[in-house]
């Protein structure tokens, strides 16, 4: 194993040439700074695994060199070993302060030294695997995210008028949709959100996916399409995945008959927008899919007469806009209805706009879905 | 956490059970049922003022669990907020859920 780059800074030569030689004795390779500034671009550039830094330096300091290692460079995982004169409590104290991680008096006493530096390597080396790991962990999300994109990408035709709006909240969402192709003027619009998120919430719903995708083939009549989804999706999981279950709609929207009709499994109800801004709710709900192997589900059916804008969403959305409620209040709805009109330059409305601008800033708690279909 | 061993046992959460938590709740629940061989117990949510999605599924999960042993579960006093999570997620179909513990015991030792 590589021994580790040691970084002495000391403005003494003296000092520096003596610590040299002893570690290079050791086998260790030894970088060397004679000021703090020096030091710095050194940490930069290089990879040092342990820092020896004397307090007394003339220009920038010790501590302020330690300080700065810490908290501009965000190196606080980097061990610095401060020299200090015999004694001095107070410089330990100040050193502390500036984030150090060990100490030692000068004269050098050159066994501690090498004890010392033995122990902060290793901390070094444990927090190195633990970001190794990190990274590689990382990075197969960032596959898994690829994979999931592309089972969750959805060819729309171009007569589909239809906006969906995205987000999940960590790298990979709980979230899922598809919107079908039912005939001439007939398509069907899915919507599913997964309970939790992260990677177990994305594995439910890529299984839900292609069940759903699977089921539809056999099975168009959406009550019993869902009964059969919600067989697949019980006991289908181990132990620790048996929390999780997952609400849904399934909407098919039959131009040519003008008719509205769906089955809910325990999903936040769809709003039905009338031109005029009228508005109601899709009501009639049943058990979300995956808890109860018997469950039923009920087909419900509406019809329309004039132009209308169906808006399906999943309950981040609501959380999101109603800061932690469970269900969205009139007002809330009334303010969303507001902004579906497209926006003159833009292609999107003015709610996808605008939250797509809040998302920028951040905080959002879970992953956030809405699908919003014109007639 | 509190649990209360008995004829019918009480499992009494604290604190929001969101998704951070709710693996460790999850988990820390099922131990202390194991544990107990418990087979009447009434989940009291006096004191859990949020449960999200993630929330429900623990209740789901530790129902399932007592379900499989033949046991009973139901849930007690749940706040309003809690109550209309309940409700939406359609909990209470399958899981009798009564205002407070009293009536939970009294029902469950007809």
């Amino acid at each position: 194993m590589d021994p580790g780059n040691i970084l002495i800074v000391d403005d003494n030569e003296q000092n520096v040439e003596l610590l040299k030689i002893y570690l290079e004795e050791e086998e260790y390779n030894i970088y060397v700074a004679y000021n703090g500034q020096a030091a710095l671009a050194l940490i930069e550039k290089e990879d040092i695994d342990v820092v020896i830094l004397d307090v007394l330096m003339p220009g920038m300091d010790g501590f302020t060199t330690c300080r700065k290692i810490k908290f501009e460079l965000q190196r606080d995982e980097l061990p610095v070993i401060m020299l200090t004169a015999l004694d001095e409590r107070e410089d330990r104290l100040k050193g502390l302060q500036a984030g150090a991680d060990d100490f030692l008096t000068k004269p050098v006493d050159l066994p501690e030294l090498i004890v010392k530096l033995r122990s902060n390597l290793r901390l070094k080396r444990a927090y190195d695997r633990v970001r190794e790991q990190y990274e590689k962990l990382e990075y197969q999300l960032e596959l898994a995210r690829g994979v999931q994109q592309g089972l969750a990408h959805v060819e729309l035709p171009a007569e589909f008028n239809i906006e969906i709006f995205y987000q999940p909240v960590e790298k990979i969402g709980g979230d899922v949709y598809d919107v079908i192709k039912l005939g001439k003027e007939k398509f069907g619009i899915f919507l599913a959100d997964s309970s939790g998120h992260g990677v177990p919430a994305a594995l439910v719903m890529v299984m839900l996916k292609l069940f759903f995708t699977d089921i539809i083939n056999k099975e168009q009549r959406p009550d019993k399409l869902f009964s059969r989804l919600n067989k697949r999706m019980t006991n289908q999981f181990g132990d620790q995945l048996r929390s999780i279950f997952s609400t849904a709609i399934y909407l098919i929207v039959d131009q040519k008959e003008k008719t509205v009709s769906w089955v809910n499994a325990g999903h936040p109800y769809p709003l039905l927008i009338s031109n005029n801004l009228n508005w109601q709710e899709l009501t009639g709900n049943n058990m979300p899919l995956g808890i109860l192997p018997e469950a039923d589900y009920d087909l419900h059916q509406v019809c329309y007469q004039e132009e209308l804008k169906i808006l399906l969403y999943t309950d981040g959305l609501i959380d999101y806009l109603t800061n932690g409620e469970a269900e969205l209040g009139s007002s809330d709805i009334e303010g969303i209805i507001a902004d579906l009109n497209p926006t003159n330059n833009s292609p999107k409305t003015n709610f996808y706009n605008n939250l797509s601008k809040k998302m920028e800033q951040g905080q959002q708690r879970d992953d956030i879905c809405y699908m919003l279909f014109n007639t | 956490m509190q649990f209360i061993s008995g004829e019918i046992s009480i499992l009494k959460f604290d604190g929001e059970i969101i998704f951070e938590k709710s693996n460790d709740i999850k988990n820390k629940a099922k131990e202390l049922l194991a544990a107990n061989q418990v087979d009447k117990v009434i989940i009291d949510l006096e004191n859990v003022p949020y449960l999200d999605s993630s929330g429900i599924g623990v209740v789901i999960s530790l129902f399932k669990n007592v379900r499989e042993r033949q046991g009973e579960l139901v849930v007690a006093a749940p706040t309003e907020k809690v109550e209309k999570v309940i409700r939406l997620t359609m909990l209470d179909q399958i899981i009798k859920v009564y205002a407070d513990v009293e009536e939970a015991k009294e029902s469950m030792l007809k």
